[in-house]
C-alpha cells in the first residue's frame, strides 16, 4: 500500500472518530424551552371520568399537560396526534410519561365528554375537567390563557386557549414547554431526553 | 489524486451520521391529490376530507380549492349532513394563545389556490348528529359565490 493513501485513511479516520465523540458528548439540544430551575407547582384535583384525580397522583412519572376544549376541532386533535405518535415510538418507556388533557371548557365539557373525546386518541391519555373556578386555578398557576367567547345565534362558541404543551418532571415541577407547531418527532425527541435524564439521577 | 473515490465515499458516510433526523410531520393534511374530485367551471375542489367524530362531538373538514378561472371565486358557506351545525372556521395563533373564529368567506384568487388545512381555514362540523367513523363519508354542500352550490363527499380520516 502506498503511504499517502495510509496517512490519508488515516485523516479520514480521525474526523469519523472525532465528530462521533462529539456527538455524543455534547448536551442534548431539546426543541422546547427549557425552564431552569425547574418551577414547583401547587398540587391541584380535577374531575375525571374515573374520579377525581390530583396532579400529585403522578409523582414519578414525566407528566405532559395540555389544556384545551373538546369542541376544537383542529390545534388540540394535532397536538393530541403528535403525542400518541411519540409516546407508541416510545414503547415499555411510555409507562413513565402521563398524557393529562385539562378541559378549560367548563360550561361544557363534563367528565365522560371529555374522556370520550380523549379516548380516539391513547387509551392511557387521562381528561380533567372542573368548575370555573378550578379551572381558573389550575389555568393560573401554569400561565395558561383562556376565554369562552360569547356564543353566537344559535348558541356555538369558540374559546381561545394557549396552545402550548407543558412538560412536568417526576417531581410535578414544569420543567419545558413547548411551542404549537412542534412536529411530532421533536416532541418524542424531547421525551427522550427528559427521561435519560430523569433516569440519571 | 488517485483515491478521490476515498473522500467522496468518506463524505457520504459523514453526512448521513449527522443528518438523521427527518422530523416527521405528522397529522398534517393529507397531500393534494393530482385529480380534482370535483371540477365546477373553473373550480377545482381537492381531497374532501374529515376528522373522526363522536356523537356530539365537532370535528374539522378539510379541502383544497383551486381556479383556473381569471375572477377570484369565493366560498361563501358549507352544510353537513353529518353535523348539526356548520360552520367555516379560522384559525389564528396569536402569540401562544390559538383563537377560532368564523369567518364570512374564503377568496380563491383567480388562477390560485387556497388550502383548508389543520392550522388555518377548515369547516366546523358541530354537534354531530351520530358517530363518524375513519373510511365512512359524509355529504357537505359547499356554497360559492360564481360556481354556486356543490355537493361533496368528504371522506372521513382517522385521527
Amino acid at each position: 500500500m502506498k503511504r499517502p493513501f495510509v496517512v490519508f485513511a488515516g485523516l479520514v479516520l480521525l474526523l469519523v472518530v472525532g465528530i462521533g465523540v462529539f456527538q455524543l458528548t455534547r448536551p442534548p439540544v431539546l426543541h422546547g424551552t427549557l425552564i431552569e430551575p425547574a418551577k414547583p407547582i401547587p398540587d391541584f384535583s380535577l374531575q375525571s371520568r374515573d374520579g377525581p384525580v390530583s396532579l400529585s397522583t403522578f409523582r414519578g412519572r414525566v407528566v405532559v399537560l395540555y389544556f384545551g376544549y373538546t369542541s376544537c376541532p383542529d390545534v388540540c386533535p394535532t397536538t393530541l396526534a403528535h403525542l400518541r405518535w411519540a409516546l407508541n415510538e416510545l414503547g415499555e418507556q411510555s409507562r413513565q410519561v402521563q398524557v393529562l388533557f385539562v378541559a378549560v371548557d367548563w360550561q361544557k365539557d363534563t367528565p365522560e365528554r371529555v374522556a370520550s373525546y380523549l379516548s380516539a386518541f391513547h387509551p392511557d391519555f387521562v381528561g380533567l375537567s372542573g368548575s370555573k373556578e378550578q379551572i381558573d386555578a389550575v389555568t393560573k398557576a401554569f400561565g395558561i390563557f383562556y376565554q369562552i367567547n360569547p356564543p353566537d345565534e344559535n348558541g356555538y362558541y369558540t374559546v381561545d386557549h394557549t396552545a402550548t404543551t407543558l412538560v412536568l418532571d417526576e417531581e410535578g415541577r414544569l420543567m419545558l414547554t413547548w411551542p404549537y407547531g412542534l412536529t411530532a418527532q421533536e416532541m418524542l425527541d424531547d421525551l427522550q431526553v427528559v427521561l435519560r435524564n430523569s433516569a440519571g439521577r | 489524486m488517485k483515491h478521490w473515490w476515498l473522500v467522496v465515499v468518506s463524505l457520504v458516510v459523514l453526512l448521513s451520521a449527522c443528518g438523521s433526523n427527518d422530523g416527521m410531520q405528522h397529522g398534517s393534511g393529507m397531500p393534494v391529490g393530482n385529480m380534482p374530485v370535483l371540477t365546477v367551471g373553473t373550480l377545482e375542489i381537492y381531497a374532501p376530507r374529515a376528522m373522526a367524530g363522536a356523537k356530539g362531538q365537532t370535528t374539522g373538514g378539510f379541502l383544497t380549492l383551486k381556479n383556473t378561472g381569471a375572477a377570484a371565486e369565493r366560498l361563501l358557506g358549507a352544510w353537513c349532513d353529518a353535523a348539526t351545525m356548520t360552520q367555516v372556521h379560522e384559525t389564528v395563533m396569536d402569540g401562544d394563545v390559538m383563537r377560532m373564529r368564523e369567518v364570512e368567506s374564503i377568496e380563491v384568487p383567480a388562477g390560485g389556490m387556497v388550502e383548508l388545512k389543520h392550522g388555518g381555514y377548515h369547516i366546523m362540523l358541530m354537534d354531530l348528529k351520530q358517530d363518524l367513523k375513519a373510511g365512512e363519508s359524509t355529504l357537505c354542500t359547499l356554497k360559492f359565490e360564481s360556481a354556486g352550490e356543490v355537493t361533496v363527499s368528504f371522506v372521513v380520516m382517522s385521527r
